[in-house]
C-alpha cells in the first residue's frame, strides 16, 4: 500500500501576519518608513488629539477624558481582551488534570511532557494562548499611556513636542493647555493618595488574576509578583503625573469587572487568601474529582468524545462537573463554579 | 516544567514590557534651554545645569562662573518623561544685564541677582512655581512670570516683592517693558499691558491660542505670534489689532526681530517669515530642515536662524535668498541666538556655546560650558 504523505493545510490568517510583518520589515530596512514615524501617525497622534478633543467636549475635564478614553480603547479591545481570559480560564480549568500527571510521571520528566503537551492538544489549551492578545493590546496601552503624558505638557519641552503631534485644527488648538485640574489632583503631578488607589486596585486584580498553582516554587513566584507589581506601580504612581494613575485605576477597574465575568473572584476569595498566606502546598484534591476526571477520560474514549473536548466552548459541561467536584471541598471553588454555572445556565 | 516556563515567560514578558514603556518614553526630562546675553566685551550664558558664566567674546574663556545656591534633583520622574517633581537647576532663560547687575531666573522658581564684574550673588527671590521664561527690566524693577499664572514685579537693587498680577494659565514668555507699561503673553491666550508702576491692567486681547513666544515692541506697536498658528500687529496703548498674518502653518513660540520695516518672524512649521510691518504683508519666506524655535538674530548684514536640528542658516535681509548654512552644531539648538557686532553665539543643547561669524557663517571658537 502507498504511504500516504500528510497535506499541511494552507493557514490564511498565518500567512497574513507574516506577510504584513515582511511588508513592514523591508519599508523599515529601505528607508521608506521609520518606525518611530509610523507608531506615531498610526496610533500615537490619533490617540493624542482624539483625548485633546474628548477634553474640549467633556467641558475641557481632561481627568474624565482620560477616563472615556480608556473605556473606549477596553470596548475596542474587548474580544482581545477576552480571549486572553478565556485563554487563561481554559488553563486554569485542566490544573487538576494536570496535578495528576505530574504525579503519575513525577520520575519520568521526559513522560510528562509529552502527557502535558498531549493534554493541551486534547483540551484545546494553548498555554501561550492568552500572549498574543496580550501582545497586540500592549501598543495600544503604551500609545495611550504616552498619549496622555505629552497631552498634560507639563514642562515646556512636552508642550514643545505637542506642537509636531497634534492636529492644526482650530478646535485642537483652541483647547491647550489642557486644564489639569481634576477633583483634587492636579494630573500633571504625583499624588500619595492616588497612588495608594493605583497599588490596591492592582493587587486586587493580581489577585484575581493569578491561576492558584501547586508548585511550591511558583506559589513563592506569584506571591512576590502579587506584591512587587501593585508596590511597583504606586511609586510610579507617587513620581508621575496623576494623569497616569488615573488611566491605570480606570483600566484596572474595568479589568476585573471583565475579569470577574470570565473567572469570578479568583484567588480573591476568602480560602485562597488564607492559602496562600499560610503558604502551604494546596490541599489534595478530592477522590470525587479525580473519578469524575478518569471516567470522563474513560468515556471520552470509548465515546470517541476527543472531538468535542478540542473547544473550549464545546467542553464546558465537562468542565462544568469538574468545578462541582471541586466545590466538595473548597468554599471559595463553590462559589467560583456556581458562579460560572449560573452565567451558562 | 513547562507550567514553570510559562510562569517566567509571562513574568518576563511584564518586566520587558514595563522596560520598554520606559524606553519609549525615554529619560527625557527637562533640560531647558538657557540662552546668551551677548555685549562687545563679555558673554553671559546660562548653562544647562542653572550655572551662569561669563566668557571672553574673542576666545571663550572663562572670566567668572556663578552656581545657583538651590538645585533639587531632577528625581525618577525625569526618567519616566513625568512631569512631576522635575525641579533642577537649569533654565529656559536668556541673562540679563542691567546696571553692572545680570539677572537670570531658573526653573526652579528662583530669580537671581549676580554682580557682573565678580559673579558674586547679590539677593535671590523665591516665585514659589516653576519659571518658564525670563525676567524684563524697567523702572527700576525685575519683572518675571511663573508656572502659576502670576507676574510678579521685584524691586531691581533689593529683590523685594512690589507687586503680583495673576493671569488665569502659566506664563512662560518672557515679559517686555516699553514706555512704563510691562506687555505679556500667557497661556490662557492672552496677551496683557500693564501699568509697570502698580500692575494694573491696561488692556488684555485674546487670541486663538496660548501665548508662549515674547512680544516684540516696535513703535507703539506689539508684535506676537501665537499657538492658533497667527500673527498679530497690536496697537500697544490701546490694544486693538492692527493686522493679523495668518500664512504660518504651525504654532509661534519664538521672538520676532525687527529691521528696516520688516519683521523677522519664525514658525514652528520651519519657515522664516518676513513680514511688511505696516500691513503685514508676506515679503519672502525660507524654509529650514526642521522646526524653529529659537529666536534669530541680524549680524554681518544677514539674518541668521538656527533650525532645531542645529543648522544654521545666513539669510539675505531683502529676498530670503540663503547666503551660507552651517552645519557643524550637531546638537538641537532651541535657545535664543545672540549677536554683538558680526558674531552670532549660538548656546546648543548639548551644552555648548558657538561663535559664528555673521557674514560668513564660519565658526570662530566652540567652548563646552560644562563644569
Amino acid at each position: 500500500m502507498a504511504e500516504t504523505v500528510p497535506v499541511r493545510k494552507f493557514n490564511v490568517r498565518r500567512f497574513l501576519i507574516f506577510a504584513a510583518i515582511a511588508v513592514l520589515l523591508f519599508l523599515f530596512v529601505s528607508g521608506v518608513v521609520s518606525p518611530t514615524g509610523l507608531w506615531n501617525t498610526i496610533l500615537l497622534e490619533p490617540m493624542m488629539n482624539f483625548l485633546v478633543l474628548l477634553s474640549k467636549g467633556l467641558l475641557g475635564n481632561f481627568g474624565i477624558a482620560i477616563i472615556v478614553l480608556t473605556i473606549i480603547i477596553r470596548i475596542i479591545s474587548y474580544p482581545l481582551m477576552m480571549r486572553q481570559l478565556k485563554s487563561s480560564r481554559a488553563m486554569q480549568d485542566i490544573q487538576p488534570k494536570m496535578k495528576e500527571l505530574q504525579k503519575k510521571y513525577a520520575k519520568d520528566k521526559q513522560k510528562l511532557n509529552a502527557e502535558v503537551m498531549k493534554l493541551y492538544k486534547e483540551q484545546g489549551v494553548n498555554p501561550i494562548g492568552c500572549l498574543g492578545p496580550m501582545l497586540i493590546q500592549f501598543p495600544i496601552w503604551i500609545a495611550l499611556y504616552q498619549a496622555i503624558i505629552q497631552a498634560l505638557a507639563y514642562t515646556p519641552e512636552n508642550l514643545l513636542g505637542l506642537s509636531a503631534r497634534l492636529y492644526s485644527w482650530p478646535a485642537i488648538q483652541e483647547t491647550l493647555p489642557l486644564n489639569n485640574h481634576f477633583l483634587w489632583l492636579d494630573l500633571a503631578r504625583g499624588d500619595i493618595i492616588i497612588a495608594i488607589l493605583v497599588a490596591a486596585s492592582m493587587w486586587v486584580l493580581q489577585k484575581m488574576t493569578t491561576v492558584p498553582s501547586t508548585d511550591p516554587q511558583q506559589q513563592s513566584t506569584q506571591r512576590m509578583m502579587l506584591w512587587i507589581m501593585p508596590l511597583m506601580f504606586g511609586f510610579f504612581a507617587i513620581s508621575l503625573p496623576s494623569g497616569l494613575s488615573i488611566y491605570w485605576i480606570a483600566s484596572n477597574i474595568i479589568s476585573m469587572i471583565m475579569q470577574y465575568r470570565v473567572t469570578g473572584w479568583g484567588t480573591l476569595s476568602k480560602p485562597s487568601l488564607s492559602f496562600l498566606k499560610r503558604g502551604q502546598s494546596q490541599p489534595a484534591e478530592p477522590a470525587s474529582t479525580k473519578a469524575t476526571y478518569e471516567d470522563k477520560k474513560k468515556a471520552g474514549e470509548d465515546a470517541g468524545r476527543q472531538k468535542q473536548l478540542t473547544s473550549p466552548k464545546e467542553s464546558s459541561p465537562g468542565r462544568k462537573e469538574a468545578v462541582k467536584g471541586e466545590a466538595t471541598s473548597q468554599q471559595g471553588k463553590v462559589q467560583h463554579g456556581k458562579h460560572r454555572g449560573k452565567r451558562k445556565n | 516544567m513547562f507550567n514553570a516556563r510559562l510562569n517566567k515567560l509571562t513574568t518576563a514578558f511584564v518586566l520587558i514590557s514595563l522596560l520598554s514603556c520606559i524606553a519609549l518614553i525615554g529619560c527625557a526630562g527637562p533640560r531647558g534651554w538657557p540662552g546668551t546675553y551677548a555685549e562687545d566685551d563679555v558673554l553671559y550664558a546660562g548653562s544647562s545645569d542653572g550655572r551662569v558664566l561669563a566668557l571672553n567674546p574673542d576666545s571663550g574663556s572663562r572670566k567668572w562662573e556663578w552656581s545657583p545656591s538651590v538645585t533639587q534633583s531632577a528625581g525618577f520622574g525625569a526618567c519616566l518623561g513625568g512631569g512631576s517633581g522635575l525641579v533642577s537647576g537649569m533654565s529656559y532663560e536668556t541673562p540679563t544685564v542691567w546696571e553692572g547687575t545680570v539677572y537670570i531666573a531658573a526653573y526652579t522658581g528662583r530669580v537671581y541677582a549676580i554682580d557682573a564684574a565678580s559673579g558674586v550673588e547679590k539677593w535671590s527671590y523665591d516665585a514659589e512655581s516653576a519659571i518658564a521664561g525670563g525676567v524684563a527690566i524697567g523702572n527700576d524693577m525685575v519683572f518675571v512670570g511663573s508656572s502659576n499664572g502670576k507676574l510678579s514685579a521685584l524691586d531691581a537693587q533689593g529683590g523685594s516683592l512690589k507687586w503680583t498680577f495673576a493671569s488665569h494659565n502659566r506664563i512662560w514668555t518672557t515679559p517686555v517693558v516699553a514706555d512704563g507699561t510691562v506687555y505679556f503673553g500667557s497661556l490662557d491666550h492672552y496677551i496683557y499691558a500693564l501699568n509697570a508702576s502698580d500692575g494694573t491692567e491696561k488692556w488684555k486681547y485674546e487670541t486663538g491660542g496660548s501665548v508662549a513666544s515674547t512680544p516684540l515692541i516696535v513703535d507703539g506697536i506689539v508684535y506676537v505670534g501665537s499657538f492658533d498658528n497667527k500673527f498679530y500687529a497690536i496697537d500697544a496703548n490701546e490694544g486693538t489689532v492692527l493686522w493679523v498674518f495668518e500664512g504660518a502653518g504651525n504654532w509661534y513660540w519664538a521672538e520676532a526681530i525687527y529691521g528696516n520695516g520688516t519683521i523677522y518672524t519664525c514658525a514652528l512649521d520651519s519657515k522664516v517669515y518676513a513680514l511688511d510691518s505696516g500691513n503685514g504683508a508676506l515679503l519672502w519666506s525660507f524654509e529650514t530642515d526642521s522646526l524653529i524655535k529659537s529666536s534669530p538674530v541680524i549680524s554681518g548684514g544677514l539674518l541668521v536662524v538656527a533650525s532645531e536640528l542645529g543648522k544654521v542658516y545666513g539669510l539675505d535681509l531683502t529676498t530670503g535668498q540663503g547666503k551660507w548654512k552651517f552645519e557643524g552644531i550637531e546638537s538641537k539648538v532651541l535657545a535664543p541666538l545672540a549677536a554683538a557686532g558680526d558674531k552670532v553665539y549660538i548656546n546648543a543643547q548639548n551644552n555648548k556655546l558657538f561663535s559664528l561669524d555673521g557674514a560668513t557663517g564660519r565658526q570662530i571658537w566652540s567652548v563646552s560650558l560644562s563644569k
